[in-house]
């Protein structure tokens, strides 16, 4: 065994046994619907290579729940036992309890449970039980012999092709107790070995209720790069004592080096993302022009001579181009397919419906449309809630939609497209809408409307995204939807983005959530306030105005208003919420921004508008720590830093003053 | 012979005060910085550290001294600790020191301008008496427990139902 330590090769491992367990959901929930004997094959080999790796890196919890299940696949592969839903349920709970103890596993836990152990059994048993009589008669009589005795002789040249006569051993031994003589006989004298050839041999007896097509399976990939006979254990002697030095110590030492490393690699889990060839080799392109480019004008500094300043611009232009598209190309990288996201709602669909005794057809649309990473991990919670909403709330049972002249099916449909600058991620439902008079009474009570009377459909569902509806007083029999919306919402807006909703009675609901493209850099406006440069986002910003000193009403308590299309909005004097000195204090002086956030909208007086740029978003919590008001710091031209306005955390300190 | 630590040593109001050289990253002129809104008072603001933002604080102020002009002789030093990296405004800097372990003496707890708890310890090189600085305590202990309380409020946010 050579010193290299596998724990390196743990991460990889990870991530790619956690796509093959999302492959395996995905062919589960097709099969579930009626799929080819193509799903199953996937699913067995998505199950074979997780067997394999857990094996190979030192998982043997992991390495004997997968070979339980993939038994039971193997049963349905080749046609000896029909698929069904007990299969299913069975194999998806397996992909969980995986999930699971991949979980422990990249954080050191023992990986084993209750649940997992429990699992196992079932899994034998429904692997067990179901042995047709024909191929019962085979496997009967071995079957209830208590153990096996395997010789195995690797070819020469097993090695070479990459199998390890180690693993091998070592899945056996989640098979059972096993006693491991090897066989010294055909090792060479010292100057005839040869390394890289594999010279030994073992004997082993395997102790355990174990059928002769477990052992096989073990030995499958390597059947013809080795002599390898199984014959039953006549004599029942008593259990061995369970581990022997062939197996033991490098075993043993591959464990304590998985066991240092892993500790390592859980302390510089930065996360990762996995980028496409061509989009390295495009920036490496673009890198390539640019350098091209730096050459070209590198001529300049030599001599410069008026005469070719049109030279000169011409590079400059290029550098230009070439800056903004690299710009493009490594924002690029960070961009994900939110079909990654989309991912789990099959699974949460299929569970939903079954629990809630409703019919659900899910239709994913749009799944490769790219989104910034960081949007992408943050917008997963938000659309389960609105999922979940969708399914609870939204459609009908199959009684009442039949009643209604509709399909017992419902539709729930996601879509993710570009529109603009912004991706746009629409979640659609063909149920009963938002009830109207109900939401219209709870607002009432609540106190936070009026009447009701003229209220058009997109105030009425305004409504449901206030927070005083994600009480527990709005119970599931309000049809119209309202649990915990606000805070949908919430997340919605934090990341820059914003959610909308459209509702027809008896024919559905829409949710618009629009976020924008990337988090890194925005379009915003340059306000100076008394010498200082604040950076407003684009987005949030409706309107600049100038307003007249008798268009402001000063409200006690020390608050202003002003009266902006027919309504009145709190102004916020950015200079006092900053403490910026010098600044402009005559409201005739200088501009109120009109910026809206969750739904709200307030005016922000500033000296004046600079000028329109991208901003790069730094962080400021890096260095140093999160500030009321400022959602991040930018670096401007001249070198200098300029923070940048939260407008939504400001919406939000006003009216904790308000409430204050 | 035992173990030896190198210190940059920095004047400010007429002390001399030593910070471990291997905390400090880089030393720059000083560069007007840009304010923070609803910082401590010392903390003059951020600055562009090729591309990182880098909170700043007066080392002066830190330690309830008056501030003084800023002069051709005022530098930022750049610090890092525990990852993070901020700057220190100092009067000037004056000489890099050898310090073995047992010359390092406890700070007697008076005769100071600054608060011991920044110090931890002090040495005399002739008849200069430098004051070690504990970096790790500059920025912290008021801020760290701030920036707890920042994050707790932050993870409300977060939980949807």
């Amino acid at each position: 065994m050579s010193n290299i330590s596998i724990a390196q090769f743990h991460k990889v491992f990870f991530e790619e046994s956690l796509e093959g367990l999302d492959a395996m959901e995905a062919a589960l929930l097709a099969l579930d619907e009626g799929g080819d004997a193509e799903l199953v094959h996937s699913i067995f080999r998505a199950a074979h290579s997780i067997k394999g790796g857990s094996a190979t890196f030192g998982f043997p919890d992991m390495a004997a729940l997968t070979h339980e299940a993939e038994s039971l696949l193997d049963q349905v592969r080749d046609g000896r036992r029909a698929i069904d839903k007990s299969i299913i349920e069975l194999m998806l709970r397996t992909v969980d309890c995986l999930r699971g103890m991949f979980d422990r596993a990249q954080n050191g836990q023992p990986l084993a449970d209750a649940d997992s152990e429990n699992l196992k059994q079932q899994l034998a048993v429904a692997a067990g039980n179901n042995v047709p009589a024909a191929a019962n008669k085979a496997a009967a009589k071995p079957a209830a012999s208590s153990g096996w005795i395997i010789q195995f002789r690797p070819h020469a040249g097993m090695l070479a092709g990459g199998n390890d006569p180690l693993r091998l051993l070592r899945e056996l031994a989640a098979l059972g107790q096993l006693v491991v003589e090897a066989q010294l006989d055909r090792v060479p004298t010292l100057d005839a070995l040869d390394p890289s050839e594999c010279h030994l041999g073992w004997r082993i007896e395997l102790t355990g209720a174990v059928s002769q097509d477990a052992i096989k399976t073990v030995f499958e990939w390597v059947e013809d790069e080795c002599d390898l006979t199984i014959e039953p254990l006549v004599a029942v002697a008593p259990p061995p004592a369970p581990a022997v030095e062939a197996v033991a110590t490098p075993a043993a030492g591959a464990g304590a080096a998985a066991g240092t490393t892993r500790a390592a690699a859980s302390s510089n889990d930065a996360g990762s993302v996995r980028v496409a060839i061509d989009k390295i080799d495009g920036l490496i392109d673009l890198v390539g022009e640019l350098v091209i480019t730096q050459a070209m004008l590198d001529q300049f500094r030599e001599e410069f001579d008026p005469s070719r300043l049109a030279m000169l611009q011409h590079g400059l232009a290029q550098l230009a181009r070439h800056t903004r598209s690299l710009q493009e190309s490594v924002m690029g990288i960070r961009m994900l397919p939110i079909g990654s996201v989309f991912n789990r709602f099959p699974r949460l669909v299929r569970d939903l419906s079954q629990k809630l005794g409703k019919q659900v057809k899910l239709d994913l649309v749009g799944e490769h449309t790219e989104l910034d990473k960081t949007v992408l991990e943050k917008i997963g919670d938000p659309l389960v809630h609105l999922v979940r909403n969708a399914i609870d709330h939204g459609l009908e049972m199959p009684e009442k939609r039949r009643a209604a002249g509709k399909n017992e099916v419902g539709t729930l449909r996601l879509e993710a497209f570009h529109r603009g600058g912004s991706i746009v991620v629409e979640i659609s439902d063909d149920g009963a809408g938002l009830n109207r008079d109900a939401i219209i009474a709870k607002a009432l009570q609540k106190g936070l409307i009026k009447s009701g009377d003229d209220l058009s459909d997109e105030a009425v569902g305004e409504l449901i995204f206030q927070p005083g509806f994600s009480t527990a007083a709005v119970t599931t029999d309000l049809s119209g939807r309202g649990v915990g919306m606000d805070v949908v919402r919430r997340n919605v807006v934090d990341l820059g983005g914003n959610v909308a909703i459209k509702s027809r009675a008896g024919q559905g609901t829409t949710f618009t959530i629009t976020l924008p493209l990337t988090l890194a850099i925005i379009d915003g406006l340059r306000a100076a306030v008394g010498g200082e440069c604040y950076i407003v986002p684009l987005v949030s910003i409706v309107e600049s105005v100038q307003l007249r000193a008798d268009a402001v009403r000063s409200v006690t308590g020390g608050g202003e208003l002003f009266r902006f299309r027919g309504e009145y909005r709190p102004i916020v004097r950015l200079h006092q919420q900053f403490g910026c000195a010098n600044a402009r204090q005559n409201i005739e002086d200088g501009l109120v921004i009109v910026v809206e956030a969750d739904g709200t909208q307030i005016g922000l007086f500033v000296d004046e508008l600079v000028g329109q740029q991208q901003a790069v978003v730094k962080s400021l919590e890096a260095n140093y720590r999160r500030v009321d008001g400022i959602s991040g710091a930018t670096i401007l031209a001249d070198g200098s830093v300029a923070l940048i306005v939260d407008v939504a955390g400001l919406i939000r300190l006003q009216s904790r003053r308000k409430a204050a | 012979m035992s173990d030896q630590a190198q210190y940059l040593t920095v004047n400010l109001a007429h002390e001399e005060y030593g910070i471990d050289i291997l905390a400090v990253r880089e030393i720059r002129g000083w560069t007007p910085v840009t304010r923070i809104p609803q910082s401590p008072h010392y903390v003059l603001g951020v600055l562009n550290l090729r591309g990182a933002i880098v909170p700043v604080i007066d080392l002066r102020l830190r330690f309830g001294l008056t501030r003084e002009e800023y002069n051709a002789t005022t530098v930022t030093v750049i610090i890092t600790v525990a990852g993070r990296q901020f700057g220190v405004v100092v009067d000037a800097v004056s000489d890099v020191l050898d310090v073995a372990s047992d010359a390092l003496r406890p700070v007697p707890d008076m005769g100071t301008t600054v608060d011991t708890e920044y110090l931890k310890g002090l040495t005399s090189v002739g008849d200069r008496m430098v004051l070690l600085l504990d970096a790790d305590k500059l920025l912290q202990p008021q801020d760290a427990q701030m920036l707890d309380a920042a994050l707790n409020a932050a993870s409300d946010v977060k939980a949807v139902a």
